[in-house]
């Protein structure tokens, strides 16, 4: 890989470390709206069906 | 020619050749290109106004072996820089970067680049002009451009946020971004309790003094997940989201609600009917305050480029034409008195204002006073300023008997006795034809239409 910017040693030490924690989180926030928009189709669905 | 700031890059550079840009792709490059034509990267980002469309052309400029294409990009009408940007546009140009780079994790690609520099406003939008920024994303690779993200939107937006947005100027003087040290250094107490800035600048400042001159090779962990690098750009879009614009009350920003309404609806009326005449495709707007006459002329014949002192006045600006979707006005902050230099590699990377602009009607109202009187700049030095500068001119006479020169002047008595409209008429018509002078209703002030002889 050609480099041609120093992406410096410290950088690329943080990144690794936010990175994971952030990675984690940015998972979660994803699995929760997955499960408020499961829960938010469920209940439409049974609306509509009542309706 | 090759464009003297295009010398970093290995993938290719940018050349021009009789006014029009090239840009050419090196054979190094080749692989990256097809993966940014392929994937559907660079027709989404296009789609979504995000990259310089550009059309593949066929010329002979590199040696054979080394030339895979020749790319011809859309010209942006003008090249400004982060030191020239308000709080908004420079924060605007960092979501975009990070928009960007989330899009081509989608594609597989990463962005190898993440240069402020790279950021135009092109037709009223942000957009990236370098297409060779891109490379092929290796699996747990880290993103080698974050310091540079760091150094050239997170230091100065914070700078700007929390102390003066005054501060970007330190971009003229680090054409690399600002030192992480020097903005950690800077930066207040209560900046520093947030943890997006506590994490990408002062964290990342300390791990780059600790770690300078180590090899990253040596260390053990030096894997990053694609979800991880997802979590990194959201943690620096919403550090960047976290950081607004502070209005506070400057001398400008609110200088046109305090003008008698007479006066400013009849010179905008002037303006409008000088301009009429002429039909201008640039117009280079000095002193614009927060765009009120220059807004007027909303059509997309007519590029605008409007400079001003006063940062709460470009970003006034700047929010106007943002939430109006104007695409032909560009505000910028700049001092006509002091005009942003030419800077980098021998003085030659990142032009000076007066190398870039071109106009053919300069617009100066109410700012030839500020300049005989603040700046003590002489009308013959004005008048040849002009001269060279533009094919048409609208200038605004602000008389002695005006309050504003009265107020300007009280402490100086004395100081301007050959300020009077014979003697600026008298200055002009040395290198311009008047072609209209009018009174403007509601002032003493007066406007006038000039052609350079």
């Amino acid at each position: 890989m050609v480099l041609y910017i120093d992406p410096g040693s410290g950088s690329i030490v943080l990144q690794l470390i936010i990175a994971t924690v952030t990675g984690i989180i940015f998972i979660l926030v994803r699995v929760r709206t997955q499960i408020k928009l499961f829960f938010h189709r469920l209940f439409s669905k049974s609306k509509k069906e009542k309706k | 020619m090759i464009h003297s700031a295009s010398f970093r890059d290995p993938s290719g550079f940018v050349f021009t050749e009789n006014n029009e840009i090239f840009r050419a792709v090196k054979m190094s490059y080749q692989q990256n290109y097809e993966q940014l034509m392929q994937s559907g990267l660079y027709d989404e980002l296009v789609l979504k106004g995000l990259l310089i469309p550009h059309i593949e052309v066929k010329k002979n400029i590199l040696p054979v072996h080394e030339s895979y294409k020749i790319i011809k990009p859309e010209k942006v009408l003008f090249i400004s820089y982060p030191y020239e940007w308000c709080f908004s546009q420079m924060k605007d140009a960092g979501l975009v970067m990070l928009e960007i780079q989330k899009i081509a994790l989608h594609h597989g690609m990463i962005l190898k680049d993440a240069s402020a520099f790279n950021i135009q406003f092109h037709k009223g939008r942000l957009v990236l002009v370098d297409t060779l920024s891109f490379e092929k994303y290796n699996d747990n690779k880290p993103w080698i451009a974050y310091r540079q993200f760091c150094e050239h939107f997170i230091a100065p937006l914070a700078l700007m946020h929390f102390l003066d947005q005054r501060l970007n100027f330190l971009f003229t003087s680090n054409i690399d971004g600002i030192p992480l040290e020097l903005a950690v250094k800077m930066l207040p107490v209560k900046a520093k309790l947030r943890l997006g800035i506590y994490m990408h600048l002062i964290l990342h400042s300390r791990l780059k003094v600790k770690y300078s001159n180590r090899n990253i090779d040596k260390f053990k962990i030096r894997t990053i997940s694609k979800n991880s690098l997802y979590g990194l750009i959201h943690s620096l879009d919403t550090t960047i989201r976290t950081m607004k614009f502070k209005p506070i009350s400057s001398v400008w920003s609110n200088y046109s609600e305090v003008t008698n309404p007479v006066y400013s609806e009849n010179k905008k009326q002037i303006v409008m009917e000088f301009i009429s005449q002429i039909n201008p495709q640039l117009i280079f707007d000095i002193g614009a305050n927060t765009g009120n006459y220059s807004a007027l002329i909303n059509n997309n014949k007519t590029a605008i480029i409007a400079i001003d002192t006063d940062y709460q006045c470009i970003e006034k600006f700047y929010e106007q034409i943002k939430s109006n979707n104007v695409q032909n006005i560009l505000p910028l902050v700049n001092d006509i008195a002091n005009p942003s230099s030419s800077i980098g590699w021998r003085n030659n990377e990142r032009n000076s204002l007066l190398e870039r602009i071109n106009p053919d009607l300069v617009l100066m109202l109410a700012i030839f006073h500020h300049l005989v009187i603040n700046n003590q700049i002489q009308l013959n030095m004005i008048v040849e300023f002009l001269s060279n500068l533009s094919k048409w001119i609208i200038i605004e006479y602000v008389p002695e008997s005006d309050e504003q020169f009265k107020l300007m002047t009280q402490n100086r008595q004395g100081d301007f006795v050959y300020y009077s409209e014979t003697c600026f008429e008298q200055g002009f018509i040395i290198a311009f034809d008047i072609i209209c002078k009018r009174k403007i209703l509601g002032s003493e002030r007066v406007l006038y239409f000039m052609k350079k002889k």
